[in-house]
């Protein structure tokens, strides 16, 4: 039972995670004025290593 | 549309059913922690699907939904199939929604003993009740009609916000009765496996946010909204199906009893039961949303599959009767009618479970095949095109999202054999069907994109003046009156006529129905005595009044035009159902022109300004009354009419500010009491050329039930009146966005 809690709030808690991250995407493409996916992953990565 | 709108609409498109189905039969076979296991872990594996759609959304906003997007990517027999299976999974999703609608009804008649003393075979008038109820909407797409925008808007906040009460309800009372939390334990009657079935045919419940995609040529910011719109309609609803699950676990079971073997008795129809036992009128609730879920859900599956089925007739993969669209209701009459043909078949042979599973098990394959596609754009032309939304961890998200679907595709075998039997049998049917189909070339591709004609004196250049053009009895007098505005402006006139068709048929289909705009257009703008440049464009939209606020948009237009006859069939309405909209929601100035008599070759010689002083609209309608009296060597009247037994200092602040104004121009100001102010200003009108008037600002309740006093002075009056409503801001801002 135990076991079954932790992965239904882990998953529940990962969802969120993801929610707020993509919107965290959005924002930063909208703001950048970003387009393709070389630009955007490439200034995506170089965020998370600051 | 709004982003508001697209997330309510993704919302209510999920809350179609399946949590009305699904968490009754859910709990029967895994569990109290099966279900919420198995919507916890469906509401993840949906979410990495969503990032998906919503990443194609943004950079494909034309494609349109599934099987679009795997045309862009691969096309041929991985097109077909995908269009195959959406078109088939999106019809028996119809028949699921239409068996819910018919279990809850009957339902809730057996509630009453007249009904129950019957002794009906239930199961019989189940399919019955599904068959005539899915019938009707065939009958009401074929028709044409569907939901406006704003009462499926309504519909969907509606069930969204009743199953938030039953949710939170059920968290009160574990809380106010703790006892009652013993209903979790055990806590997986059914072990991991049942679970994992559970997951795979209450997957379609998770399923609805691809309407957004559907929509995305119609979002305002598209590029970003369209994948926030996705983001916010999934997570409210694996919030609101997990806090509904546990109501439904609180509100279940009986002494002597366990949980699930109550629930396994009751089938669906459990969690009303469950529901109705946790407060009182609960069950009531439940069956009125379900009901309403349903019912909108099914319209919108019905419009869904007759579109797939369309998009494969005009690409050219099945026969071109799929690809004929009614020229009376612009609606794709024979791909509706093979749709609901499919739909009817389904839903009066099968029980719900194999209806349910079934519908799942295509959606399985659907989210699979849109997740490699997003794949392979993203590998093969990332770099080429213009994002919203790239999805993190590529290519980890779509590969656990692949695998994870699939594991749960495997565990729904046991549960549905019969459904995978005639899912299989669809898919060979479909791969046989495209090799020895007759090859037909697909339909020249309908652009979606304005038509844009250039006429009149000089370069349009930026245009700030919308004219909506809808008829040619309005459109003269309109661009009469049009033209002055815009030399005193220094700009040009961009003349937009809307070419609607109804939503069930794509909006670039509307091509085909551009006759009549482009006679209008060339006959409001052939004429000798514009003065101004002209540029003449046809919108492409499923609602003429979004459509103008759209091009107005689009043009960041400064001021619009529109025309009204002064007459109004409908009492819920001011001015007419596409004009209401715009005057309220444009972003912009808006003059309403009602031409009067012996127009547009009437001499204007006196002008008649109604003014309670200067207030938000008043500074715009002074300054287009000097435009116009300017232009027409007028004298202006501007009046004041204090109703009877008011006292106030306007008339002699309203002469000082006049005399200012007007400085330099014919006028003259009239100061009248009066027990009826619009009877005064009507017979004074009878002296005058035209009215000018400001939009008013008494309340909505008064506005709705009496129409608005510039309406009322408009209707009786027999000469040319301007309804002028300036663009406030804020409120202005509020209206177009949440009303």
């Amino acid at each position: 039972m135990i076991v079954a809690i932790a992965v239904l709030i882990g998953a529940y808690g990962l969802t969120w995670f993801l929610f707020f991250r993509s919107l965290r995407v959005i924002k930063l493409i909208d703001k950048e004025n970003l387009s393709h996916a070389g630009q955007i992953r490439d200034r995506l990565e170089g965020e998370e290593e600051v | 549309m709004s982003l508001f709108q697209i997330t309510m609409m993704g919302a209510g498109m999920m809350i179609g059913a399946g949590v009305f189905v699904a968490t009754g039969i859910g709990i029967g076979i895994a569990g109290p922690g099966g279900i919420l296991l198995a919507f916890s872990l469906n509401g993840l594996l949906a979410f990495l699907s969503v990032m998906t759609y919503a990443e194609l959304g943004s950079a494909l906003p034309k494609a349109g939904g599934g099987y679009s997007f795997v045309q862009e990517s691969s096309g041929g027999l991985m097109g077909f199939i995908t269009g195959w299976i959406s078109w088939f999974g999106h019809a028996v999703a119809g028949s699921l929604y239409a068996i819910t609608f018919a279990k809850y009804i009957l339902h809730f008649l057996m509630s009453f003993d007249f009904f129950s003393s019957l002794g009906l075979n239930l199961p019989l008038y189940e399919r019955i009740v599904a068959v005539i109820l899915a019938l009707i909407f065939i009958y009401i797409n074929y028709r044409g009609a569907s939901e406006t925008g704003k009462a499926g808007a309504v519909i969907a906040i509606g069930q969204t916000i009743v199953l938030l009460v039953i949710g939170i309800g059920g968290v009160i009372v574990s809380i106010v009765s703790p006892e009652k939390t013993a209903n979790f334990t055990p806590f997986m009657t059914g072990g991991w496996g049942k679970m994992l079935m559970v997951m795979g045919f209450s997957l379609i419940g998770f399923e609805g946010y691809e309407v957004i995609t559907n929509t995305a040529e119609e979002v305002i910011d598209a590029k970003k909204n369209v994948p926030r719109g996705i983001f916010y309609a999934v997570i409210i609803v694996i919030t609101t199906y997990l806090l509904v699950a546990f109501a439904a676990v609180v509100g279940g079971g009986q002494e002597g009893v366990s949980l699930t073997e109550w629930f396994r008795l009751r089938g669906a129809t459990g969690f009303a039961e469950a529901v109705g036992r946790l407060f009182p009128l609960g069950g009531l609730l439940v069956v009125l949303a379900a009901v309403f879920a349903s019912t909108s859900a099914l319209n919108a599956t019905i419009f869904s599959s007759t579109r797939v089925s369309f998009a494969l007739g005009r690409d050219g993969y099945l026969p071109s009767i799929f690809a004929h669209i009614s020229r009376k209701t612009r609606i794709p009459d024979a791909a509706l009618l093979f749709s609901g043909v499919i739909t009817v078949t389904v839903a009066a042979v099968f029980d719900v479970e194999t209806v349910m599973a079934g519908a799942s098990i295509f959606f399985i394959f659907l989210f699979n095949l849109v997740t490699f596609s997003g794949m392979k754009i993203r590998i093969e032309r990332g770099h080429e095109l213009n994002y919203g939304y790239l999805m993190p961890l590529f290519p980890i998200v779509p590969i656990i999202s692949i695998a994870g679907r699939t594991l749960i595709g495997i565990f729904l075998l046991d549960m549905a054999l019969w459904a995978y039997i005639i899912a299989g049998a669809w898919l060979a049917v479909g791969f046989i069907y495209f090799f020895i189909r007759p090859k037909r070339k697909a339909a020249a591709a309908w652009k979606s994109e304005l038509v844009t004609e250039n006429s009149g004196v000089g370069d349009a250049g930026e245009t700030q003046i919308l004219v909506a053009l809808a008829n040619s009895e309005t459109s003269p007098v309109l661009l009469k009156y049009a033209q002055i505005f815009a030399q005193s402006r220094q700009t040009g006139l961009a003349l937009n006529t809307v070419v609607q068709v109804p939503y069930q048929t794509p909006i670039d289909e509307a091509a085909r129905f551009t006759q009549e705009a482009e006679q209008l257009l060339a006959k409001t703008s052939d004429t000798s005595t514009i003065k101004v440049p002209i540029q003449g464009f046809l919108r492409y939209a499923h609602n003429t009044a979004q459509g103008i606020i759209q091009s107005v948009r689009a043009r960041k237009a400064g001021l619009l035009i529109l025309g009204w006859s002064g007459s109004t069939q409908a009492r819920s309405f001011r001015m007419g159902s596409t004009l209401d909209p715009v005057v309220d929601k444009a972003s912009c100035d808006v003059i309403v022109i009602k031409p009067g008599e012996n127009e547009p070759g009437r001499p204007i010689r006196r002008i008649l300004c109604p003014t309670k002083g200067k207030g938000p609209h008043g500074k715009l309608v002074w300054e287009l009354v000097k435009q116009l009296a300017a232009e027409f060597q007028a004298e202006a009247t501007i009046m004041h009419v204090t109703p009877e037994g008011k006292r106030g200092t306007i008339p002699e602040r309203l002469k000082e500010a006049v005399s200012v104004e007007y400085e330099g121009f014919r006028y003259q100001v009239k100061i009248k009491r009066s027990a009826d102010p619009i009877a005064e200003i009507q017979r004074e009108s009878d002296e005058h050329d035209l009215v000018v008037i400001g939009s008013s600002e008494s309340s909505v309740f008064q506005r709705i039930l009496f129409g608005s006093k510039p309406m009322q002075i408009a209707e009786k009056c027999r000469c040319t009146v301007m309804m002028v409503r300036k663009n406030t801001g804020i409120r202005s801002w509020f209206k177009r966005w949440f009303v």
